[in-house]
């Protein structure tokens, strides 16, 4: 070979060097700028991402607060059981693991087959699994003993929600339930990672759904904890990286009064009803009673489907708060309203009479309406219409009423709104008006219709809780705090700011005198009761008819079916002169009101007064 | 060449970096395979064998290649028979071939081979070399390719198909040769994406420009890859400490993603300086 041709060859190679050369170095200086924009110039993001993968939190339950009464009991409390716990991951044979631990603690086939079932998966990422929940105290004695046994195993406290009224203040209460949507997404929890949560109850993530619980759940329910594990790309927990404690619920403070429910629930006995009472100084719910109920400690632990089924399907319905949410035609108990209207109106004086010859004639048609009593009361002024509640007074008063004013003059007393300021559910209940009528039966407004409200049927109907909230406001004379269960902090007790109903002060006097009288004169409708207490006790009674009939006697064939019978219902408040209380009691087809409903009053006045 | 027979030919430099490399390489695999102490002494104990390989094979005389280019390249090509007949499937490919105790990928003597066996059989040849050289080595570079992306591994078929053209390039293949296929390349790639790419290839491509697409499944990889890298930072977290690495969530960390696993542990210092031992050992080769 030519020394030239080498010559040639040597520098076409030597270029040709170097053209790879530098095409190898611009390769690495692509590599380099590549891998310096993900670590110097993306570093954060990428450094989260990283975090993200192998940062795995959990939130831990905190214990929810306890509800007291206003003396201090707790209605609701958190009461410790006790589970079985294993790890997984440290056993080898789950079948032989249940064939050990089945002499210790009793198994059902249930509970061995759900272990089994999702025994695997646990036992691949780490956690624990429930094997029997809420252990005798003889199967923890034996597990205790053999504990050394099952390494892999373990007791823990979980709690259950109970309460030791759980029948009585079932509707008030309200109960939990295990919420499968319960996030507290003010975290930095993601939403998938809350089925992993530790638990403190025994029911899971529970959350309030009626009652206090569910309107006061955010002060119930307390603040979550983080456990911060980290995972390997398997899910496996490896380790706990951070653990921030839990912070337990606020207790809640209400103005319920245990003695006072259990009186009023006792003397309702197994009927249906409601009774709702007031503290008159605060607008504190001291009493707020619903029969039938069920058991809160059952709703919120676990019922079976059977039970639940029942409940749903009883038809006297346990479910219902009668308190709340039943609305009754308050019947004769509305006359004080109708009453306060007339002198406000000036319709009327306490001293102008009328003759009551048992009956009321409207001059357009000649339509009779009929009072209770055959032969009328004679001659009857306000006090004495009042007091043994002639309804040819009433009728005759609301025949003069516009009803605009009249349904506007209801609705100061609260009648047709909601009263209550915490309560679950509340019925607004309703008072007409002639455009509703219009609107709904596309027929006018008949004076007749006012009439029949004058004696508190008809149309208007009102829940126990907007009776109670009325006849506080006719205690207080006129004035009263909005009622609530809860203490309300920052509450306006001041009379004076809290009016609800003006009208003179002697004509303030003169309605207690004869709201008094009602009960603990010779005449009133009421006096049935009144030896059956120490103190003097104000308020009216009243029949509310569930069928319309112009006879006694066309009432009694009515009678047999139990379900038509009239409700009674009492309003009350003592003692007098100076009343603390006031109280409203609703008995289902219990008849004659002052009678049947009066003893239920007296004894929950006399349980709240402490005159048992 | 025969004062070279009396004394041991050494080049220190190359030497010294290739070692420094390998002995970080231990260090890495360490970190990677989760502290498996086994798999580290294994290695150290091919890296002694590769060393002293190296320098015995760098005594021969270069005419010892030449001469035995042919029964080199026949060799690698019957290996690579017997593991299309012999050679276990693994992930739907036969790629390995076990000889007692070692197992290997017989498709690794390939590299070497054929461009030994083009730089001799263009060593003689007249430059610029010729189009009836240019057609037989292009011959042999896509019989040796061919062989290679059958089993099927394409990558690997690639890096031998580049071993060749390099030596192609470097004995003067013309310029225009170059930029003509170079053209032919790009007017045909819609047909090799079409025809001859299975639909996986098609998508490990596709995942590399959009990792996103997929984020569990194709992509899984690159992103894991990409975040390890990049949670690294400038200096790293330290060795065996990487997130990525240790809790798994990098894939293949002995192997395939070992860069991550050294990105992640050791920040962009340490990429820095692996990289430049890497550029000083090509450069010290070329």
């Amino acid at each position: 070979m030519i020394f030239e041709e080498r010559q040639v060859e040597k520098n076409n190679f030597s270029s040709r060097a170097i053209f790879l050369f530098i095409l190898v170095g611009l390769s690495f200086l692509a590599v380099l700028f590549q891998v310096f924009a993900l670590q110097v110039s993306r570093y954060t993001s990428y450094d989260l991402a990283a975090l993200n993968n192998k940062n795995y939190a959990v939130p831990i339950q905190p214990l929810r607060g306890e509800i007291l009464d206003r003396k201090g009991h707790a209605l609701v409390r958190n009461e410790p059981t006790f589970d079985l716990i294993t790890q997984p991951d440290l056993i080898d044979q789950p079948e032989l693991f249940l064939e050990l631990i089945k002499p210790v603690i009793y198994l059902s086939e249930t509970e061995e087959a759900q272990y089994l079932q999702k025994f695997k998966e646990k036992a691949f990422v780490n956690k624990e699994l429930v094997l029997k929940k809420n252990l005798t105290a003889e199967e923890i004695a034996r597990f205790n003993v053999r504990s050394f046994n099952f390494k892999n195993a373990f007791i823990d406290k979980r709690h259950r929600r109970i309460s030791d009224y759980p029948q009585i203040f079932s509707h008030v209460l309200g109960y939990t339930s295990r919420s499968d949507n319960q996030y507290d997404l003010s975290m930095d929890i993601p939403r998938s990672h809350w089925v992993d949560a530790e638990l403190t109850y025994a029911n899971g993530l529970i959350q309030g759904k009626t009652g206090l619980e569910e309107t006061y759940n955010q002060h119930l329910l307390g603040k979550h904890g983080t456990r911060i594990y980290e995972i390997n790309s398997r899910g496996r927990l490896v380790k706990t990286l951070e653990y921030h404690p839990p912070e337990k619920g606020l207790d809640l403070q209400t103005n319920l009064d245990i003695e006072a429910q259990i009186s009023a629930a006792k003397s309702l006995g197994d009927r249906k009803g409601a009774v709702v009472a007031i503290d008159l100084k605060s607008g504190g719910i001291n009493v707020l009673y619903s029969a039938p109920n069920y058991s809160i400690n059952k709703l919120s632990n676990g019922i079976s489907l059977e039970e639940f089924q029942d409940l749903i399907q009883d038809p006297d319905k346990p479910f219902f708060n009668r308190a709340l949410q039943g609305r009754y035609p308050p019947a004769s108990t509305i006359k004080p309203a109708i009453g306060m209207f007339g002198l406000t109106k000036k319709l009327i004086n306490w001293s102008e009479e009328i003759d009551d010859p048992g009956f009321f004639t409207l001059p357009e048609n000649g339509r009779i309406y009929r009072g209770w009593k055959e032969g009328g009361h004679n001659n009857v002024n306000l006090k004495k219409a009042l007091m043994v509640s002639s309804n040819t007074y009433f009728f005759k008063l609301a025949y003069q009423a516009d009803m605009k004013d009249l349904a506007f003059y209801f609705s100061l007393f609260g009648f047709g709104n909601k009263v209550c300021r915490d309560c679950y559910d509340e019925d607004p209940a309703f008072v007409p008006s002639p455009e509703w009528k219009y609107k709904n039966f596309n027929v006018p407004w008949f004076t007749g219709d006012t009439v029949n409200i004058g004696v508190g049927q008809g149309y208007l109907v009102a829940t126990p809780m907007q009776l109670v909230n009325y006849i506080s406001i006719l205690a207080n004379k006129g004035n009263l705090p909005s009622p609530a269960v809860v203490e309300v902090e920052g509450q306006n007790l001041d009379i004076n700011k809290n009016q609800k109903v003006a009208l003179s002060n002697q004509d303030w006097v003169k309605m207690h005198d004869a709201l008094t009288a009602v009960i603990e004169s010779d005449f009133g409708t009421a006096r049935s009761i009144r030896n059956l207490k120490n103190f003097k006790v104000a308020g009216k009674s009243g029949t509310a008819e569930l069928v319309s009939l112009d006879s006694k006697e066309a009432y009694l064939e009515v009678r047999d079916t139990e379900l038509l019978r009239d409700h009674s219902i009492i309003i009350a408040f003592g003692p007098m002169p100076n009343p603390q209380y006031a109280v409203s009691v609703v008995i289902e087809n219990g008849e004659s009101g002052g009678a049947v409903a009066g003893p239920v009053a007296i004894e929950v006045l006399k349980s709240l007064l402490n005159e048992q | 060449m025969n004062n070279r027979s009396s004394k041991i030919y050494f080049d220190p430099y190359l030497f010294f970096s290739l070692f420094t490399l390998s002995i970080f390489g231990l260090f890495f695999l360490y970190s990677a395979s989760n502290a498996d102490a086994s798999i580290v002494l294994k290695q150290s104990f091919y890296m002694i064998l590769g060393f002293v390989i190296m320098i015995a094979v760098s005594q021969a005389d270069p005419d010892l290649f030449r001469r035995t280019s042919w029964m080199f390249i026949i060799f690698s090509v019957l290996l690579l028979g017997i593991t299309f007949l012999f050679g276990p499937e693994i992930n739907g490919a036969q790629r390995w071939v076990r000889l007692g105790p070692f197992s290997f990928q017989s498709s690794e003597l390939l590299k070497l081979a054929l461009p030994i066996f083009l730089a001799n059989f263009l060593f003689d040849k007249r430059l610029p070399i010729q189009s009836r050289e240019i057609i037989i080595s292009l011959a042999v570079i896509f019989i040796a390719f061919i062989l290679v992306a059958r089993q099927p591994d394409l990558g690997t078929g690639l890096i031998v198909a580049l071993s060749g053209l390099f030596v192609l390039f470097l004995s003067g293949l013309s310029w225009s040769f170059i930029g003509g296929a170079f053209i032919a390349l790009i007017i045909c790639s819609p047909l090799i994406w079409n025809v001859l790419l299975q639909p996986f290839q098609q998508q490990r491509i596709a995942t590399l420009f959009n990792p996103e697409s997929d984020p569990f499944g194709a992509g899984w990889n690159i992103i894991q890859s990409k975040i390890a890298i990049g949670s690294g930072g400038i200096f790293g977290k330290g060795f065996g400490e990487g997130s990525q690495t240790q809790l798994n969530f990098l894939p293949e960390t002995k192997t395939d993603f070992i860069f991550s696993v050294i990105g992640e542990e050791f920040g962009f210092f340490g990429v820095v300086i692996l990289l430049s031992i890497y550029f000083f050992v090509l450069m010290r080769c070329l």
